[in-house]
């Protein structure tokens, strides 16, 4: 099948537009059901155009909790895939500071090639070996790909979970070493957010969680009795100033496990302020600590994107709502990333300008930790290593065949 | 200024706004929460807004504008790896009845991933949205001519693209 293209611009113009115009418009859902007649907005939190399934609505603010979207939306609902994809090919160049590592680490390249598979690196070289998956995280535990993100997979690398469903019921299913399945069920609005020591993580998105100012209540599941411990409500930050309208003025909450650790990062951000807040939720005793807040720790678009094994938090700033700029077209934004042995309290790893060589381009939290070290990979293809120390430095540089450097997910340390 | 009813807006412009989603992240099930999450927006902000008539659509679209760049940009690298796993599911899903997974429309969405978010916008404002070029170089912030002009070179490149990657590309998704 291909599509007729020999015409002109303007019959191609209308082509297309016909096209689109054939997409029936979404059903309405429950959270989109007219009511009456001429709404005025009632109280957030109370509209009727709030209920229903709002996972990934953030409310009336907008407060859409991305690293939860990954939680629930990439592990709920996949069936085996239909058949391996090609394998892609990636090129690794070691840097300086990567030239006596002898390790390998498994990594995924987030963009259109799709190459997964295995970097080993030795005697200041590094290779590629692609596998045929359609998994993304390495459970090392297992000595296999599976379809979840790396904070389902249990501390223990022995073990992980999915998460599949309706409307109904939520079944989080763990799949242990031997390959058997246990399904636990629990209700549709809790849905796994990751797998610590303390249990695997559900985060209730019920609509009576979402709106300004709510919270997403956080329980624990046992994975090997099924019991739910529910948890002390933590306390999100807040959308500091009023948020704008328009293109460009994004305001959101995102909420996410560290995988290993007992930590749950919770980080708002409000573009039209340039303000952010970065919390974090203790499992262990069901605490928030706010350890960043913009307004006394400087403006900017704040994330965590790692923690130590000793339990400080890796935090990147940038300058500007860097989230909304394509990686291609950041050149210029201030990045610093700092080591937060406390709160409030950072010294800068590294900081300078978007594309400069040798700055942190932005990192993924899905870092792993490795003893005291933290691997990291940047939107840019950049390993990096934080090491105390020796500081934050940059291991290797991925690059793709024909789309140049993919945002790169780790699975794990370098071992 | 008389506001008309939210439900008004609703049923007037959810075809115009979902199409743009679509075009924009050539996922039905993104778009469809694109969309949502657009009414929802604007239902929070219409009494304080107030947009009239005229330009309601366009207020709607700028806010789901701003929230498909948010779904591309703001977790680009959850993007890629929820899209990476949805596409298994639209592997498996193989030919349903949503109208986006029809094979020309994929051939389009297809070849649109690939294109420059200013590109991707360009088209789908004035193709999928159906807005006048006034207003797409109002919502791009450039003039009427050079919103042509700059519309004109994308889709350009779209037909480029669709002649050299169709294959490929409709392998790929829909197999």
């Amino acid at each position: 099948m291909t599509i007729d293209i020999d015409i002109d611009s303007q019959t191609f113009e209308q082509e297309l537009r016909a096209l689109y115009a054939t997409v029936a418009p979404p059903r309405t859902r429950p959270s989109l059901e007219v009511v009456d007649a001429a709404p005025s907005p009632p109280p957030a939190g109370s509209s009727p155009w709030l209920r229903g399934r709002v996972l990934r609505r953030g409310g009336a603010v907008g407060a859409i909790a991305a690293v939860v979207i990954v939680g629930v939306v990439a592990v709920r609902g996949r069936p085996a895939p239909a058949g391996p994809p090609q394998l892609s090919l990636l090129s690794v160049s070691v840097l300086p500071a990567g030239g006596q590592l002898n390790c390998t680490i498994a990594v995924s390249a987030l963009s259109d090639v799709h190459a997964t598979g295995f970097i080993t690196f030795a005697q200041g070289r590094a290779s590629f070996a692609p596998v045929t998956t359609t998994g993304n995280t390495y459970v090392r535990g297992l000595h296999r790909w599976v379809d979840t993100t790396p904070q389902m997979v249990a501390p223990d690398d022995n073990s992980y979970v999915t998460a599949g469903g309706d409307q109904t019921h939520t079944d989080v299913q763990v799949v242990d070493s031997t390959g058997r399945h246990t399904v636990l069920t629990v209700n549709s609005s809790l849905s796994p957010l990751g797998f610590s020591p303390e249990g695997i993580v559900l985060l209730d998105t019920s609509p009576s969680h979402n709106g300004p100012n709510s919270t997403m209540p956080i329980s624990l599941l046992d994975p090997r009795t099924g019991t739910i411990r529910a948890m002390p409500l933590p306390a999100y930050p807040a959308i500091v100033g009023a948020p704008g309208t328009g293109p460009g003025l994004s305001y959101g909450m995102t909420t996410g496990y560290q995988a290993g650790t007992s930590s749950i990062w919770m980080y708002s951000y409000n573009a039209a302020s340039n303000i952010s807040q970065v919390s974090r939720y203790d499992l262990t005793n069901g605490t928030t600590t706010l350890w960043f807040d913009g307004r006394v720790d400087g403006l900017g678009a704040a994330q965590q994107v790692g923690e130590t094994a000793a339990g400080e938090a890796i935090i990147q700033v940038a300058s500007s709502d860097i989230q909304h700029v394509a990686p291609n077209q950041r050149a210029g934004i201030r990045e610093s990333t700092l080591l937060m042995s406390s709160p409030h309290r950072g010294t800068v790893l590294n900081a300078g300008r978007e594309g400069d060589a040798g700055v942190a381009d932005n990192l993924s939290p899905l870092s792993a930790i490795d003893g005291h070290d933290v691997w990291l990979a940047g939107d840019n293809g950049t390993l990096w290593r934080y090491q105390p120390g020796q500081g934050l430095r940059a291991m290797a540089s991925i690059r793709t065949s024909t789309n140049g450097a993919p945002g790169v997910s780790i699975s794990g340390a370098c071992v | 200024m008389t506001l008309l009813p939210f439900e008004h807006l609703y049923t007037s412009h959810v075809a115009s706004v979902h199409r743009f989603c679509l075009s924009q992240v050539g996922d039905a099930a993104a778009a469809e929460d694109i969309t949502h999450d657009t009414f929802i927006r604007a239902f929070a902000a219409y009494q304080r807004v107030r947009p009239a008539e005229d330009v309601a659509r366009t207020w709607l679209i700028s806010i789901a504008r701003n929230l498909s760049t948010d779904h591309h940009r703001r977790h680009g690298r959850w993007r890629r790896l929820i899209e990476r796993q949805r596409r298994v599911v639209t592997e498996q899903r193989g030919v349903e009845s949503l109208a986006e997974e029809r094979s020309q429309l994929h051939a389009v969405a297809a070849a649109m991933v690939g294109m420059r978010p200013r590109e991707r916008e360009l088209i789908g404002l004035r193709v999928a949205a159906d807005l006048s070029y006034r207003e797409v170089g109002e919502l791009m912030g450039m003039s009427e001519p050079a919103a042509k002009v700059a519309t004109h070179r994308a889709l350009g490149r779209l037909r480029e693209r669709l002649g050299r990657a169709s294959v490929h590309d409709i392998r790929e998704i829909v197999q």
